[in-house]
């Protein structure tokens, strides 16, 4: 006898069907959205973090550590540390300026007032996965910088290689 | 007789349930699908798929989403749709528990594409909202199950004779 509480038997293979069915619909519109959309993701992407980084801001985006070393001796890149004030003033590369990412409006015009807007810029944080300099990349093309750059892990690299520093 | 007025009983909270859930995926679902990127990077924050597999969820989730939304809101395929949507609620859960339990800080990425850093306490909060919304799946799927289907008018009457 049945009864309402008793598991139906015919039901799993509703489910599963129904199931099937949202799967593969849902399947075949992400797939072909993803097709004719002017901006295709493609299905399958190098997710290191300069590949990420690449992929976001051009093939230039990222500067090596040796070209960014190069740049700083020959003094031909302006560092920009986008770390809040509180890390920068604790230790930075030398004569990087300060541009938090958390307040840029409130320093963007103290960092960039003498900089042509052809400037190498040269962004960096603390971390292999810190975003801040990411961001404030970002947002620097938005202000018209065209030349910025990111230095992956910039503060660790630069402390590990003994390289000059400013405190305070 | 009984199952018939339970049944009936159930109906607003069991709608309320639809609309709640199938809302909440169609519109979690527009923003990573005008932003497919930015959702990969969610993803990606996640730090459990193999990066072969990233971009592939980015494009297919958000969809999947949406359909699970849209069939529970209208009804149809509703067995279906809300057994889909416990099994993604139950990996969203399973995921930020995860991440939770190896103190990983990230932005769960739940209703927006953006990613970024997020705090020890709204992870806990994403936890929580996730499992409140698990337990009106389950509950949303239980009725599915009972509810009627081709065949149990029969089956009632039957029921009932014996």
């Amino acid at each position: 006898m049945l009864t309402a509480s008793n598991p139906r038997p015919s039901l799993l293979p509703t489910i599963l069907r129904e199931t099937t069915f949202i799967l593969i619909i849902s399947f075949c519109a992400g797939l072909g959205f993803n097709l004719v959309r002017p901006e295709r993701l493609p299905l399958v992407a190098d997710w290191t973090i300069e590949g990420r980084l690449k992929a976001r801001f051009g093939e230039k985006a990222v500067i090596s550590f040796e070209e960014a070393k190069q740049l700083f001796f020959s003094k031909q890149g302006i560092f920009l540390d986008a770390r809040p004030p509180s890390e920068y003033r604790a230790g930075r590369i030398q004569d990087a300026r300060n541009l938090p990412i958390e307040a840029f409006d409130k320093y963007f015009d103290k960092a960039t007032r003498d900089l042509p807007q052809e400037s190498l810029i040269i962004t960096y944080c603390d971390g292999e996965t810190c975003t801040q300099s990411n961001k404030l990349t970002r947002k620097l093309k938005e202000m018209g910088f065209e030349n910025v750059r990111i230095l992956v892990n910039g503060w660790s690299l630069w402390k590990k290689d003994d390289l000059p520093l400013d405190e305070g | 007789m009984l199952a018939n007025v339970c049944r009936r009983q159930m109906k607003i909270p069991v709608l309320i349930s639809r609309l709640v859930l199938g809302g909440m995926f169609a519109y979690a679902s527009f923003e990573k699908i005008l932003h497919p990127y930015d959702f990969a990077e969610v993803v990606y924050n996640y730090q459990i798929l193999p990066d072969a597999l990233i971009n592939l969820t980015a494009i297919l989730l958000p969809w999947l989403e949406l359909f699970v939304g849209l069939l529970l809101i209208s009804g149809l395929f509703l067995r279906g749709a809300a057994f889909t949507c416990n099994g993604l609620l139950a990996i969203f859960f399973l995921a930020l528990a995860f991440n939770l339990a190896r103190g990983l800080d990230i932005d769960c990425g739940c209703f927006t594409a953006s990613a970024g850093p997020s705090s020890g306490r709204s992870m806990i909060i994403y936890l929580l909202r996730d499992g409140f919304f698990l337990a009106v799946g389950f509950f949303l799927l239980f009725s599915a199950l009972r509810g009627e289907r081709p065949g149990s008018r029969r089956e009632d009457v039957t029921e009932s004779a014996s």
